[in-house]
């Protein structure tokens, strides 16, 4: 798609997509929405469709995302769960901000949570740190830095026996 | 070519330092005066021999036994921790997802108590509309009716006047009795006289007009 063509193309950029504020919780695994076209009580539906889905999607790129269109006469969301339990959302003639909001409380990870996982990942992520289970196990796989002395003797001038030699 | 970071991640290093163990080197041979010397085979008394067995089999069970020991502690402490851990977790978890469930449930009934009013709302305005509808197209039918009828009135008092086998002899006499002539002329003045065998006589005063 290029870059500024279509319907909202803010929508594409990734400023929008990571204001995104539903993060699924890891149970769900499929999240559907069924809305029609028509009707003043799927204006809200639509919309949220058109407006938050992107960025749902984006936040959630291991949640299948499903959307009915004209298929059943009231719109609702539908959560399938791991285990095998559904949640059903009714969001009939609601608005898209109600949508959102309600779905932050129920299906979504709270904030603590949130902050959480990302203290965690940054643990994991951050390339600074070594040993075992990071990218590297050791600091001298690193280039530029001191090779381990098991693997590469130390210059000389840096090794005691000959830096302190006395005669 | 190679990187750096793959020499140094070389299982074997390039350099090997040698430890300071000063030995013959595997290759060479026996010393040519020690090719015929025959180490003596160490002698163990019989009594130091089964009196090391039991001191060994001692340090062995005693070792393996201790060894067990702190195995099988190890894994029920870790067992408990972690069934006591997770059983946490999947408690908490499911006790959010009960709340979740329950706001979603509120949400759902709010929602459709919403509906039904929006419904009945609905039905309410869509039986009005179709009565009024339906009032109109009666009221149209009735004028559409009225108009016939009248009509039908109007034709059948024309009826009256039509010319029907019965009274064709009279229309045919009347018909000749009054003959219409649809003949006419029209003068430089736009006067019109029917008729084919009209005699032309302009008044007084239109005379005197045409003269001058």
């Amino acid at each position: 798609m290029p870059f500024m063509k279509g319907r909202a193309p803010i929508r594409r950029t990734l400023n929008y997509l990571n204001a995104g504020k539903l993060v699924l919780k890891d149970k769900i695994k499929v999240f559907s929405v069924a809305y029609n076209i028509t009707g003043q009580n799927n204006v809200g539906t639509k919309e949220f469709c058109f407006w938050y889905l992107p960025q749902i999607q984006y936040k959630n790129p291991d949640v299948q995302i499903v959307t009915l269109k004209n298929l059943t006469p009231s719109p609702f969301i539908k959560c399938y769960l791991d285990d095998g339990r559904k949640i059903l959302i009714d969001v009939d003639n609601k608005s898209k901000e109600d949508i959102l909001e309600h779905l932050l409380h129920t299906v979504g990870k709270s904030k603590e949570t949130l902050d959480l996982e990302l203290l965690k990942a940054e643990k994991k992520d951050n390339p600074a740190n070594f040993g075992v289970g990071c990218d590297r196990s050791c600091m001298c796989e690193v280039f530029g830095q001191v090779p381990c002395s098991g693997v590469v003797p130390l210059p000389k001038f840096m090794r005691g026996k000959y830096k302190n030699q006395t005669d | 070519m190679f990187s750096q970071s793959s020499y140094l991640k070389r299982t074997i290093p390039l350099f090997i330092q040698t430890a300071g163990a000063h030995r013959k080197p595997r290759w060479l041979p026996v010393a040519k005066s020690k090719v015929y010397r025959i180490p003596k085979r160490p002698t163990t008394s019989e009594e130091e021999r089964v009196e090391l067995l039991r001191l060994h089999n001692n340090y062995k069970t005693q070792m393996r036994a201790i060894r067990r020991f702190y195995h099988e502690d190890m894994i029920k402490e870790k067992s408990t921790k972690d069934s006591a851990s997770s059983e946490m977790s999947q408690q908490l978890e499911a006790d959010e997802w009960a709340r979740c469930f329950e706001l979603n449930e509120k949400w759902n009934a709010e929602i459709s108590a919403a509906r039904e009013e929006r419904r009945k709302l609905e039905i309410a305005k869509l039986e009005e509309y179709t009565l009024a509808r339906m009032e109109a197209k009666d009221k149209e039918l009735q004028i559409k009716i009225k108009k016939a009828s009248e009509k039908i009135r109007e034709q059948k008092e024309l009826s009256k006047t039509f010319i029907t086998p019965e009274n064709l002899d009279e229309a045919i006499d009347l018909a000749i009795a009054n003959p219409t002539d649809y003949n006419y002329a029209i003068d430089m003045k736009g006067m019109k006289f029917e008729g084919r065998d009209t005699i032309i006589s302009y008044p007084k005063e239109d005379k005197n007009v045409a003269a001058n």
